[in-house]
């Protein structure tokens, strides 16, 4: 057994993922049982029972798939305590790099959130209805949910019961410095930024013209060049240092958990505007509400981007 | 209309203590008050508590008209109840250590925010039952009959459309009944429905014309 297991914060992390599944499991039973044997229209006693059941079943899947969405930032926080363990990882890029899971869980873990952000979204819908009319709809989309999360999960004790910590792995500088490439796709600083730039307008845009499919694919491109933004251009503003490039660092204590909220307000914010961008092309919703939230956390995001950048210039009078 | 078909409600299904309230009942109220008639145990309170969106038949179709009340999810028939139902209660249901006012008060502050309005509109309901100058005492100083007026109140404070009384004269004397017979023969005259559930005699001879449905053991008598 790995001694990593004996680690508090992955005890705790396997622990509530374990909790988590357990609940979305009994979520998955009765969902079945739901689907197989749905029809709105009986008066019957089964059918009445199905619609109890189905309002309860809703109320723990909400609940366990609020969990998932914190549990991974406390997914992140562990990887980056692991840190202290593993030889040669300076913060959380070492730990995630350690065998081969590490970037599977991370990945599907941030899907998840966002699949959960569309299964709320369509159950808030559907029980604001009178007669339940994405009943359906959200009982497939749960059971796909479930077994994306259920591959997760066993990925999860693969990642963490197979590191080693005596085998020395790769520090962030050697992942995102020169030796690990740069900037991908052959970009440049100048050009990462300008399409930075270029994604945010589209976005406010694209918004203000309505058209929700622009403002859902470059959301999605947004996203994409934002990690490679903060990673290769603002983080090095976070740092002060222009060659440490890194995601994990400014998620520890030094920088003052900043990457929580740097992280947060991006994926938060994107994952939020795409999920109504979803619920206004395919469900002609009306509310605005998630979208103002959403388009204020992209804001807020740029502005603590740019702003680190900034007092860095005031600061210092030059640019790294 | 008031559409009830063939509706079933089982108390602890599938236990040792399960009990069949009622059993296939159907009726259809166009707009002439009705009243339950029938001994105590024979369904009616299960009955009006389903009419009013309490509970959930365990099978059946109860429409009210335009919803489909038997089939409601619970934050509608929680809507449904807070603006269509009234509901006098046979023992009144009031909080006892609150006042008059206040108790009058409560099913609107779900629906309304100004709290000036929602006064204004349950003074209008007390002046209505004739409660008005109790507005500030305690409930629990109040007799028999101004508790019933005070409950009469909150469940017309909402103006709902549909007012279910269970045994709404049991606890009351002779005059307050006259009183009560007064109050719910202008309600209809305004056009609100009426559904009262009562074994008092004093609904045989009503000066309005109104439905008469006897319930025996969970079924509705031809």
């Amino acid at each position: 057994m790995s001694s990593i297991l004996l680690n508090s914060e992955v005890i705790i992390y396997l622990l509530s993922q374990s909790l988590i599944l357990a609940l979305l499991a009994i979520s998955f039973i009765y969902t079945i049982s739901i689907i197989r044997k749905w029809d709105f229209d009986s008066f019957d006693t089964k059918q009445f029972k199905l619609e109890d059941m189905s309002y309860l079943v809703s109320t723990i899947i909400v609940i366990a798939l609020v969990l998932k969405i914190f549990l991974l930032f406390y997914f992140v926080h562990t990887i980056d305590a692991l840190s202290e363990f593993v030889a040669g990882a300076m913060c959380g890029a070492g730990v995630i790099k350690a065998n081969i899971y590490g970037n599977y869980v991370l990945v599907m873990g941030i899907v998840s959130v966002f699949l959960s952000l569309v299964w709320i979204s369509i159950n808030s819908l559907d029980i604001k209805a009178k007669n339940y009319p994405y009943m359906r709809l959200k009982s497939y989309l749960f059971i796909a949910i479930f077994l994306f999360i259920l591959i997760e999960y066993i990925l999860s004790w693969l990642y963490f019961t197979n590191i080693n910590t005596t085998q020395v792995v790769s520090c962030c500088s050697v992942i995102y410095g020169k030796v690990g490439g740069g900037v991908p796709f052959g970009l440049d600083n100048f050009k990462l930024l300008t399409l930075f730039a270029l994604f945010f307008i589209l976005i406010l845009l694209s918004l203000w013209l309505a058209n929700y499919v622009v403002v859902f694919i470059s959301a999605l491109a947004f996203l994409i060049v934002s990690y490679y933004s903060v990673v290769y251009f603002f983080g090095t503003y976070i740092y002060e240092l222009p060659t440490h490039k890194c995601p994990f660092c400014m998620l520890q204590h030094y920088y003052y958990y900043v990457g929580y909220l740097v992280w947060g307000l991006l994926f938060g914010g994107v994952f939020l505007l795409c999920d109504s961008m979803i619920m206004k092309i395919f469900f002609h919703t009306k509310s605005d509400k998630s979208q103002k939230i959403a388009l204020l956390m992209i804001v807020s995001f740029v502005i603590l981007s740019i702003g680190y950048v900034l007092v860095y210039y005031i600061k210092n009078g030059v640019l790294l | 209309m008031i559409e009830i078909s063939q509706v079933y409600k089982t108390y602890n299904m599938g236990t040792e203590s399960e009990f069949e309230a009622l059993k296939g009942v159907s009726f259809t109220v166009r707009d002439k008050p009705v009243i339950l008639k029938g001994v105590s145990g024979s369904g009616k309170s299960t009955l009006l508590s389903l009419i009013a969106g309490f509970e959930k038949p365990t099978k059946g179709k109860i429409i009210v008209d335009d919803l489909l009340v038997s089939k409601l999810p619970d934050l509608h028939l929680s809507n449904y109840r807070a603006t269509r139902v009234g509901f006098v209660f046979q023992h009144f249901n009031l909080i006892e250590s609150i006042t008059v006012l206040d108790n009058i008060i409560v099913p609107l502050i779900p629906i309304y925010k100004d709290i000036e309005y929602i006064k204004t509109l349950a003074y209008r309901a007390m002046k209505r039952v004739g409660i008005e100058h109790k507005a500030h005492q305690d409930t629990k100083d109040l007799s028999g009959g101004e508790k019933q007026r005070c409950a009469i109140a909150r469940a017309l404070v909402n103006d709902a459309s549909l007012i279910v009384c269970d045994e709404p004269t049991a606890n009351l004397d002779k005059k307050n009944r006259d009183n009560f017979i007064d109050i719910i023969g202008d309600l209809h005259s305004e056009g609100k429905r009426v559904i009262i559930a009562t074994h008092d005699p004093v609904f045989e001879n009503l000066d309005f014309e109104c439905e008469i449905l006897n319930i025996k053991d969970g079924r509705i008598e031809e």
